[in-house]
């Protein structure tokens, strides 16, 4: 048995010690030669701000913009709880992720008076419950979730225009494709059966949990990002999908069409936000100004297809009818839709959620 | 003198404790920061108690049936081909090998996307086959379970023909010759001789593909239309909840029992059949 | 190696070219389609160079992919490095083989535990999430397949070359570098080809660890999901293609008497 002094233990740890440093150099040592210089950072959805179009931005101002993506708000959530908020100076939550970011504290106060766009932002938008006075965030873009359908498919059959048609067994020989997200599902189905409510009782939800259960056997795919896609290729005729994936779609297959439902339909809207603990208010308020333009609003609208938040009378005469229809919307028509919210408890959703797909 | 043996007796523990700090400090910390920040009620049971429910544990049989399946698949498949490599293609060796993981070097989501497109419902398969006329209506492969394997196969593939290149590489032919000249048939000496002799490079090979693919949850949402969860689905989405991250550490480590129990089983039961070829 | 008879030779060879153009499918279509002038899941629409030319201007994608080559190959290295530094401890004493052990949990936990956990040590010592983070979490996955590839190996080295190595006067380190090391060669290879592969794949990791600077190939694709993957993507994926079959090509003309293997 070998007799281990004071001695081989001091070396040990001084061997442990001296790789610690190492690891520690290389960890922290990088952030010292960081690049000086403005540096803008934003955490946003997929196709909300155009690479592309930022870099005039760029060339302008010379300040660099980092853009990194998130997947669904409550990545994002978890993304800014764990650092909190220090990694970034821009967000892009959507409405109802807006009121628990701020309840958590991680958002900053705007400041109106760095924001002279805001008298152009669509009326219809603001000041809704999830930020009342719009002190944590303002709409950049929006978009409605309703049924997209294949319009050869439905010219000699009857097309339903109501949840009925993605909830109900349909006649013919077809799949659907439905949204793969629990929070939307659970909410059109609540939609369906009940109207706009926000309180459910516990016979309800299993009722909730049934139609989504037995709704699974005439679906073709759950699938959020790719329903424009399986549209297009003639794989299944009907949707639950948004506007903007419709007319993403719609460019290169013009058959497909977008209808809001009888019993109302849903909005999202995708706000800017500021984190808490950012210091580049500056450059987060110029940004804002640029993309806050018509020439930015047409220009994401026809890479993205999602209705821009800002308002101009000229906007209308530039796009085609059906999208007017939707941008110069009526207040009546728009108190018809809904937003997401969490109805029920999160281990609830994700255990319907769950009883669906297992 | 003794500095230089002092050296060398401290070399080793010098050269060897980077992996065993790399580890702890950025594996089971982590795990341990996933635990304690999870599991702040007051007791543990109520995290566990939910997926004593059949929902869960029909998601473990499928995820278990999963790897199982594509475990099989990739080792009998890679077998022929690591075999072919080995001692069929003489100087194109080095090249086909290089082949196989080439197509790697491109991203997974291409891969997928790529993949869709093939086997869509008016995909290129599709259109092949009606044009060679062996079928008159689509063949519906995408958003089902066969798109699932075929693209978990296509995946997996290349990590069971390294393991098994390497081990065929190693082996003594003199073994296989002998057994062939002492009159075995060319099935009996495979099943006695070379597959014992190449069950190191086999069992590598499968648990290689086995382990990860049970906890894989992309490739079933993206080609399988995310009919079915899976226990990666299940965890990714409970972890990344705000107030279901304890439950998601909780179905991590119920589901990792799982798969540790019955790679342990497998793992028995191939070694059973190895032979050293130590004589 | 004795000839069977030649039905066994002949399936054997068919057996293999439809398992290579089962692996090269998805790459001609993508190869095909960067030519395509209409976005990926669109059908045909004619033959187009556009994209090209979009790719060599798009600096965002060049970068991703840069920042994907160095993390890859730094984890690669990193871990390879990690790997023999374990093999030369364990050579030393038999006791350590029991640490094998820790390394093999690696594989067992989900990925995307390990990013929330990385992520939460990383915020909890204030490290900043970059590049470094990046190539740390790739690495702590390639360690996860490199030391159990290489231990296999390793155990199945002939003890009696090592022993008769030190009887004739070679010290451990000397015995190391010139007997163990050349043996491990192949596992070594073998390891930091699928260590790379993982690395360069990975987007679970990624999207968790890279923080708001640094951007992965993959994260970039997996950015345009939503939206649709542009053809500049299939562009560079042909281009990927000829830039490592180039690579292959000569790599293999240049070895191809010694064995690598």
């Amino acid at each position: 048995m070998k007799h281990l002094s004071i001695r081989h233990y001091i070396c040990y740890s001084l061997i442990v010690l001296f790789w610690g440093a190492v690891l520690a150099g290389l960890v922290y040592l990088p952030d010292l030669w960081k690049p000086s210089g403005k540096v803008l950072r934003i955490l946003t959805w997929g196709n909300i701000i155009d690479p592309a179009y930022v870099r005039s931005f760029e060339k302008k101002t010379g300040i660099t913009v980092a853009i990194s993506y998130y997947l669904s708000n409550e990545e994002l959530q978890m993304k800014l709880k764990k650092t909190e908020g220090k990694d970034y100076d821009l967000i892009v939550p959507s409405d109802y992720a807006v009121t628990s970011l701020s309840k958590l504290g991680l958002l900053k106060k705007l400041d109106k008076e760095r924001m002279p766009f805001l008298r152009n932002i669509n009326p219809l938008l603001l000041n809704h419950t999830f930020d009342p006075q719009n002190e944590y965030s303002v709409p950049f873009e929006w978009e409605l979730y309703g049924i997209g359908f294949d319009q050869r498919f439905f010219k000699n059959r009857t097309f339903n225009a109501s949840w009925g048609s993605i909830f109900e067994q349909p006649h013919d020989d077809y799949k659907i494709i439905m949204t793969n997200d629990s929070i939307e599902a659970i909410m059109c189905a609540t939609q369906y059966l009940y109207g706009p409510r926000e309180m459910f009782s516990p016979r309800e939800i299993e009722t909730v949990a049934d139609v989504l259960q037995k709704q699974k056997q005439w679906v073709e795919a759950y699938s959020s990002t790719r329903a424009g896609y399986y549209l297009a290729t003639g794989n299944s005729p009907l949707a639950l999908t948004t506007t903007a994936y419709v007319w993403a779609a719609k460019k290169y297959a013009s058959y497909i069409d977008f209808v809001l439902p009888r019993e109302g339909g849903f909005i999202t809207i995708e706000n800017f936000a500021v984190p808490a603990a950012t210091q580049n208010d500056d450059i987060i308020y110029r940004f804002m100004e640029f993309m806050y333009t018509m020439e930015s609003a047409l220009h994401h609208f026809h890479v993205y297809s999602n209705f821009p938040a800002f308002f101009h009378p000229d906007i209308c005469a530039q796009l085609d009818e059906k999208i007017r229809s939707f941008l110069c919307m009526t207040s009546q028509d728009f108190q018809k839709l809904q937003f997401f919210s969490s109805p029920f408890s999160e281990e609830l959703v994700q255990d319907i959620w769950v009883s669906v797909k297992a | 003198m003794d500095l230089k043996k002092r050296s060398a007796y401290y070399k080793p523990f010098f050269f060897g404790v980077p992996s065993l700090m790399w580890q702890i400090l950025f594996f089971y910390i982590p795990l341990l920061c996933v635990v304690v920040l999870s599991f702040s009620g007051p007791t543990l049971f109520a995290y566990f108690k939910p997926f004593g429910e059949a929902q869960y544990i029909r998601i473990i049989m499928r995820s278990l049936l999963l790897a199982l399946f594509n475990g099989v698949v990739c080792t009998v498949i890679a077998y022929p081909l690591a075999y072919f490599l080995v001692f069929k293609a003489e100087r194109l060796k080095n090249l086909l090998l290089f082949l196989i993981i080439l197509p790697f070097w491109n991203s997974f989501l291409l891969h997928i996307s790529a993949w869709i497109f093939v086997l869509d419902r008016h995909g290129v398969l599709n259109n092949i086959l009606m044009w060679l006329g062996m079928i008159h209506e689509p063949l519906h492969v995408l958003n089902s379970v066969t798109a699932v394997c075929i693209m978990m196969v296509y995946f997996y593939l290349p990590f069971v023909v390294l393991p098994l290149y390497a081990t065929l590489e190693r082996l003594e032919v003199r073994l296989i010759e002998s057994s062939l000249d002492l009159g075995a048939t060319w099935w009996q000496t495979v099943r006695k001789v070379l597959i014992p002799l190449t069950m190191p490079g086999i069992r590598s090979g499968f648990f290689l593909v086995f382990i990860p693919s049970f906890g894989e949850f992309a490739i079933p949402e993206f080609m399988g239309g995310d009919k079915e969860m899976y226990v990666g689905s299940v965890v990714s989405r409970l972890v990344l909840g705000t107030q279901t991250a304890g439950a998601g550490a909780a179905y991590t480590v119920v589901s990792s029992l799982a798969l540790i129990v019955v790679s342990g089983g497998i793992y028995w039961a191939l070694s059973r059949k190895a032979i050293s070829s130590e004589l | 190696m004795r000839t069977h008879n030649i039905f066994a030779r002949f399936s054997n060879l068919l057996f293999v070219l439809l398992i290579y153009a089962f692996l090269y499918i998805p790459l001609v279509v993508l190869v095909l389609f960067s030519f395509n002038k209409a976005q990926f899941p669109a059908p045909w629409n004619g033959y187009t160079l556009f994209w090209y030319q979009e790719l060599w201007q798009s600096t965002h994608v060049w970068l991703a992919f840069y920042t994907s080559c160095v993390v890859a190959t730094s984890a690669v290295v990193i871990s390879l490095l990690l790997g023999i530094g374990l093999m030369l401890y364990c050579m030393h004493s038999k006791r350590v083989a029991h640490l094998m052990n820790l390394f093999y949990v690696n594989l067992v936990i989900p990925e995307v535990v390990l990013s929330v956990g990385l992520l939460s040590l990383f915020a909890l010592c204030s490290i900043p999430l970059g590049i470094p983070t990046l190539i740390i979490s790739h690495t702590v996955l390639g360690v996860g397949y490199v030391v159990p590839i290489l231990y296999v190996r390793f155990k199945s080295i002939d003890q009696r070359l090592i022993e008769s190595s030190l009887d004739l006067g070679a010290t451990t380190t000397q015995t190391f570098l010139r007997i163990i090391l050349p043996l491990l060669r192949p596992s070594l290879v073998m390891g930091g080809l699928l260590v790379f592969i993982l690395s360069f794949d990975d987007f679970v990791l990624s999207y968790f660890c890279a923080g708001s600077t640094a951007q992965t190939l993959s994260l970039y694709i997996l950015s345009m999901l939503r939206s649709g993957i542009s053809p500049v993507v299939n562009a560079l994926s042909a281009i990927l293609l000829l830039l490592s079959s180039c690579l292959v090509l000569i790599f293999c003309s240049l070895s191809i008497r010694s064995r690598l293997f």
